[in-house]
């Protein structure tokens, strides 16, 4: 395991210097640079040109590339084009509200998921297994600034219980905090449910035939222990997975929840910085989320070993 | 075994707790005003204020040398100023005021900020705006003079704008980089705290020059949604809304609780043509286009019929240089059909709309769409993201491009950059020597009778040349609590020293 686990962070290094180069020379492909954007439309070009050499734009861009990279390995990210902030502690500011509302959407769709999952599963055919199957449609249709803005006005204006919108830092208000995150959870974990029930529902389908499963129904365990502990603990697998892909996804950014929401997260923060061409934001973000990417998919894959003790992981 | 795993991961997740964090302190109810804003700002910093993002923000936290009413006249501000000749200005300092970091607001201050925005180094906006400035001078403890190279008319609007507006050069120095985001300045609000894309968090300056103001505190929180923006301020987390939609003005003005203010903004919607390259370099085809479009149905059905028709770059609410006798474009679509068959065009014209992606844009560019394809054209769209449209427009790689401009409170500010030769903004390629020469006048030439016949005879050739296409002069739209009491400005800017909870 520690071999594997070494070999895996080693391998981060290649990724992570191919997604430099990417991240680097993609957001230079658009239109527009910087200083374009950051002195707008009504700017003279004298101060554009002034910006430019202040910026060092107007250097090669290998050797842009390449005083980047020598600075980031020195841990520095390098300063927001865009305001001026620091980078590395503006994406950790912008990640941790992202980290928190992932989290929270994927634990709300497991609480939906599982259960409807098994339920369909088990009694299949049934209105029951027609009814999650359904849901689980609707779940995945419904695009989120939809579904956001109909939770927002259901719980803001009709029923005034929830606040529309904002964010507040969890240590400074717990209680504020959980208040501002129901609806933006809400709204990620229906559409996260929707996929999860449905790789819940397919693959516990196929384990409830294993010879296994038939071998314990003959012994006569109770049949809730069956689903639960013989049948449910081998479907795990493809379900973690899938929790893995979808976490990734996640803490990339989600937009467009975000921006319903003014959920002060990495995904606005990225797609600003875009249209803005604040390179240093966007590379630094590209970086950071295809690390975490690279993270989560190897956590998963120790989870596999505990789930399935056969797993070894060489 | 799972469960024990679960645990462990949700305590490892607490290990990214310290990256949170937000405002100094919890607000207090009742003394705190909570307002929607449209995006963040980028800076604080007025030397590098370059959006409109910074409008509704940056008087709350800097006071500029001088002082513009709602209605247009400019008043003394932190300084009072004369103007012995028309180069010399001097500036006089009210006494024993300071900035919100204590530094005293002196001669030796204001000097500081003006070198600063001066320096190429800077690479300010600001030194544009200042104009032909020849020399910046302390002439006393509190006096500052200021020399031109030539007569230069909207200075003193400009120093009730960005290029006025002080900061603390102490703070330039001590703060370096993070300037931007802490900014020091002399407005009735200083920061407390600002979290990138959730809240910009201001607190009543005691040492404010009119008085400290009356509501301690002010949040700013960028809500980017404009129904989510109004749903705040239903739900009452939100006092105060910037940037009301225009379809929502006339349900939200029917709304009790709620207050809508709408006044005539110094801006306009307007369009270029490219006038360097076919086919709007021909006079007659430009013109077919602009008699095709009908601005009255774009400020139905894009501005659901708010702010007014635009016929050229001055707004009625910059009343001594508006033009009234001017013609808005007329959607006569014969009309355009004949011009255009004057101009020997026998099939469609081909030409592109460059617009912004954002939907009031696309509209407005389908309206003029349908419009000009009956009169013969064949128009496409191209849609872009607002940095992509700033590129398209130096580089004149377009046909008809959007060009919108907020507007200044001195007509020098709405023609200028658009219509002299070499104006950053002239994105028309508009090459006319009288107009270049009335601009030039104007600008050199002080008082108001005296420079607005040269404005209507630049606006009126401007006209007949048709550079530009004007649509619409917008409205400002802001909506507020109806216990809430506020001024409004044509400039969009939201000045809290005036507001306060009844």
């Amino acid at each position: 395991m520690g071999g594997f686990l070494l070999s895996r962070v080693m391998s981060l290094v290649p990724i992570l210097l191919g997604t430099s180069l990417v991240a680097f020379f993609l957001v230079r492909l658009i239109p527009g640079d910087p200083a374009i954007a950051l002195l707008g439309l009504e700017a003279d070009p004298r101060s554009i040109a002034a910006l430019r050499t202040q910026l060092a734009l107007d250097q090669p861009l290998v050797f842009q590339y390449l005083t980047w990279l020598g600075r980031i390995l020195t841990g520095d990210f390098g300063r927001s084009i865009q305001g001026g902030r620091e980078v590395f502690p503006l994406l950790l500011s912008a990640l941790g509200p992202t980290a928190l509302l992932s989290l929270a959407s994927i634990l709300i769709s497991l609480a939906i998921a599982v259960p409807a999952g098994i339920v369909a599963a088990t009694r299949r055919n049934t209105m029951a297994d027609y009814g999650a199957s359904f849901a689980a449609l609707c779940g995945l249709s419904m695009p989120s600034f939809w579904l956001g803005v109909l939770l927002i006005l259901t719980f803001s204006i009709y029923i005034p219980i929830l606040p529309a919108s904002g964010y507040v830092s969890p240590l400074l208000d717990p209680l504020g905090f959980l208040r501002f995150l129901v609806l933006p959870a809400l709204t990620l974990g229906a559409a996260l449910a929707a996929a999860t029930m449905r790789m819940t529902r397919a693959t516990m389908l196929e384990v409830l035939r294993a010879d296994y499963v038939r071998t314990a129904r003959a012994k006569g365990v109770p049949a809730r222990v069956v689903v639960w502990r013989h049948a449910f603990r081998n479907a795990q697998i493809p379900i973690v997975t899938l929790l893995g892909i979808q976490m990734g996804q996640l803490l990339g950014g989600v937009v467009i929840t975000e921006t319903v929401f003014s959920w002060p997260g990495i995904g606005k923060l990225t797609v600003d910085a875009i249209f803005a061409r604040d390179y240093p934001v966007v590379q630094g973000a590209v970086l950071l989320t295809a690390t975490l990417f690279v993270l989560i998919n190897l956590i998963t894959d120790v989870i596999y070993t505990i789930i399935d003790p056969r797993v070894r992981l060489a | 075994m799972l469960r024990r795993n679960l645990l462990q991961g949700l305590a490892a997740s607490a290990a990214l707790l310290p990256f949170l964090h937000g405002p100094g302190a919890p607000a207090q109810p009742g003394k705190t005003l909570d307002i929607a804003i449209v995006s963040d700002p980028v800076t604080l910093d007025p030397a590098k204020m370059a959006s409109f993002f910074e409008v509704p923000v940056q008087y709350n936290i800097h006071e500029p040398l001088l002082h513009v009413t709602p209605d247009l006249k400019i008043e003394p501000g932190l300084a009072s100023v004369t103007s012995p000749d028309d180069k010399t200005y001097v500036l006089t300092l009210k006494p024993g005021l300071t900035f919100h970091d204590g530094t005293p607001i002196d001669a030796a201050a204001v000097k500081a900020n003006f070198d600063r925005m001066l320096d190429p180094a800077t690479a300010s906006p600001r030194r544009s705006d200042l104009g032909p400035i020849e020399s910046v001078q302390v002439t006393g403890p509190l006096e500052v003079t200021v020399k031109l190279k030539t007569p230069y008319a909207p200075f003193l609007q400009v120093l009730t704008n960005r290029a006025g507006m002080m900061v603390s050069p102490t703070a330039v120095s001590s703060l370096g980089a993070d300037f931007a985001t802490k900014a020091v300045g002399a407005g009735p609000y200083k920061v407390a705290g600002w979290t990138k894309n959730s809240e910009l968090v201001l607190d009543a300056f005691d040492g404010y020059w009119r008085g400290a103001p009356a509501i301690k505190r002010v949040v700013f929180r960028p809500i980017t949604d404009e129904t989510v923006r109004l749903t705040n301020l239903r739900s009452g987390t939100v006092q105060l809304v910037d940037g009301v939609p225009p379809q929502a003005v006339a349900q939200v003005g029917r709304e009790g609780g709620l207050t809508l203010k709408q006044s005539p903004s110094l801006g306009f919607n307007a369009y270029s043509f490219n006038t360097t390259r076919p086919p709007f370099d021909d006079l007659k085809v430009r013109k077919a286009f602009s008699m095709a479009v009908d601005p009255r149905t774009i400020q139905r059905a894009a501005y659901f019929g708010t702010g007014s028709i635009a016929n050229g770059p001055i707004p009625p609410s910059i009343a001594w240089a508006y033009d009234p006798s001017l013609q808005s474009s007329q959607g006569d679509v014969a009309a355009a059909k004949k011009l255009l068959t004057d101009a020997g065009k026998s099939e469609s014209v081909l030409v592109t709309i460059t617009v912004t992606n954002s939907p009031v844009h696309v509209r407005t560019a389908e309206i003029m769409q349908a419009q000009a394809n009956q009169a013969g054209f064949k128009v496409d769209i191209k849609q872009i993201d607002p940095t992509s449209l700033i590129t398209v427009l130096r580089q004149k790689d377009f046909d008809l491009a959007m060009s919108p401009w907020s507007g200044r409170s001195d007509p020098d500010g709405n023609m200028y950059n658009y219509f002299t030769k070499d104006g950053p903004n002239n994105f028309a390629g508009y090459q006319n020597d009288k107009v270049n020469k009335l601009l030039q006048d104007a600008r050199a030439t002080v008082g108001e009778a005296a420079r607005a016949p040269l404005y209507r005879e630049a606006q009126k050739q401007i006209a007949e040349d048709a550079p530009m296409l004007f649509l619409t002069f917008p409205a400002i739209l802001q909506a507020s609590a109806k216990g809430l009491e506020w001024v409004q400005y044509p400039d969009g800017a939201l000045r809290l020293q005036f507001a306060k909870f009844n």
